[in-house]
């Protein structure tokens, strides 16, 4: 039975020894306070600080580079033959309908019989007319006030050719009295 | 971004063509109408003034029966 009770073996295989925890780990989260992450975190998180060895440039390209020989010029064929390309009918640009913001746009344009102006130029023609109208409603008091002036004056005018046919009258009847006898 | 033009199509242009001329003509017989009555107004204001003239002439030719009736010694 010495077996059963003996002397307790230690374990070859070292445990691994117990580090410190934080409480701040096992405490609930406050829901009052906001959870900040920081920049520095996240840099750290990503790897943001590491350096960018994996996506340079590997250095034994240059030598690949280096080795490749440029081609042997080609004999010369005498002057080069200019060769006129003509462009097929479907592909040429319409230049109706290319945009030339430069070219000043015309007030009016005119497509078959329908007629189209521009709004600018369309308010400016409204104020034209509207300023007409007032000019046309100050003729017509002109005019107005000249029919009262005619009117008076043709009144004036029959005062006077009544007076004078009152003179004649009467410078006839003096006439009369003083050659009577 | 440029700002592109905007276009009023206006109805029935040629009859606003039409009635614009048909305005001009009457502007023109308005304007010849009004240099008549100018000219009318110069004449009738010569008339007036010749009348003017007459009158006084009248008055004075008044005044000299008047005076030569009222003191026969001094003429």
């Amino acid at each position: 039975m010495g077996w059963l009770f003996g002397k307790r073996k230690e374990p070859r295989i070292p445990l691994p020894k117990a580090h410190e925890v934080d409480d701040s780990s096992l405490r609930f989260p406050n829901s009052y306070s906001k959870k900040i992450i920081e920049p520095k975190k996240i840099k750290e998180a990503v790897g943001f600080e590491k350096p960018l060895a994996s996506l340079e440039m590997p250095m034994e390209l240059e030598p690949v580079m280096e080795k490749t020989r440029m081609p042997p010029p080609l004999p010369r064929v005498g002057p080069v033959r200019q060769v006129k390309t003509e462009i097929p009918q479907s592909t040429k640009i319409n230049r109706d309908f290319i945009e030339t913001p430069s070219l000043p746009v015309p007030a009016q344009i005119h497509q078959g019989d329908e007629h189209f102006v521009k709004v600018e130029m369309y308010h400016h023609l409204l104020g034209k007319l509207e300023m007409v109208h007032h000019n046309i409603v100050e003729l017509d008091q002109i005019s107005k006030k000249l029919e009262r002036s005619e009117y008076h004056e043709d009144e004036h005018f029959e005062k006077m050719k009544t007076a004078v046919k009152s003179l004649h009258d009467k410078l006839l009847r003096v006439d009369k009295l003083l050659f009577k006898g | 971004m440029e700002k592109m033009p905007v276009f009023v199509k206006i109805e029935e242009y040629n009859d606003v063509l039409s009635l614009m001329r048909t305005i001009r003509k009457k502007l023109d017989e308005a304007k010849g109408t009004l240099l008549k009555i100018h000219d009318l107004k110069n004449e009738e204001d010569h008339q007036l003034e010749m009348w003017q003239n007459t009158l006084a002439e009248v008055e004075k030719k008044i005044d000299f029966v008047d005076h030569s009736l009222n003191e026969p010694q001094n003429y």
